[in-house]
């Protein structure tokens, strides 16, 4: 009788489990689409200010964005297969993934949660980073100018 | 952007460390029956 009901136990555990993996795969889905909709709205922002721009202040502007701003996706992946701590770590924010890595991602529900945050997070983070380089998009023009003109008097 | 390529084989790396621990679960679980 023992035995049977540590049978019967044990498969109520294991469909749990996969009633689980179901709805964690389901969070997933969704935390995937926006992430998808985050991503495009990102790049939107970059592209209106692009457009009314010379070809070599786009350029600067362009590459000034890239290089600053983090990638949705790879933001996304370590939140979910890391957890807040490998996404905060690679987001710079170095006392969140420590404080992630002490309490084990916040126990497990800071890990589900940031699913859903991660994606925000960098789209605000990219936002600010696209005003600020639109903001500082003369000084680099005529940091630009004035290493060329440095280079032409040499030549 | 150079240094994404860390980060992605640090996520690849928790992935396959994932894996493991789901295999040695599962082989954990027939040697019980």
């Amino acid at each position: 009788v023992i035995l049977g009901f540590v049978d019967v136990a044990l498969k109520v555990i294991s469909v749990a489990w996969i009633a689980l993996a179901i709805l964690i795969l389901a969070l997933l889905a969704s935390a995937l689409e926006r992430f998808l909709v985050a991503a495009e709205r990102a790049d939107d922002i970059m592209f209106e200010a692009l457009a009314g721009l010379e070809r070599d202040a786009a350029l600067r502007l362009y590459h000034a964005f890239k290089t600053r701003s983090k990638n949705i996706g790879v933001a996304w992946l370590l939140s979910v297969v890391l957890g807040p701590c490998g996404a905060y770590a690679y987001l710079g924010n170095w006392g969140r993934a420590a404080l992630a890595l002490v309490t084990l991602n916040g126990f497990g529900a800071w890990w589900i949660e940031s699913w859903f945050s991660i994606p925000q997070l960098v789209l605000i983070q990219k936002r600010e980073i696209a005003a600020r380089s639109i903001a500082d998009l003369p000084f680099m023009m005529s940091q630009d100018a004035a290493f060329e003109s440095r280079m032409g008097a040499r030549s | 952007v150079i240094g994404d390529a860390i980060w992605v084989i640090a996520a690849a790396a928790g992935g396959l460390a994932w894996l493991l621990v789901g295999a040695i679960g599962l082989s954990l679980q027939s040697k019980r029956k």
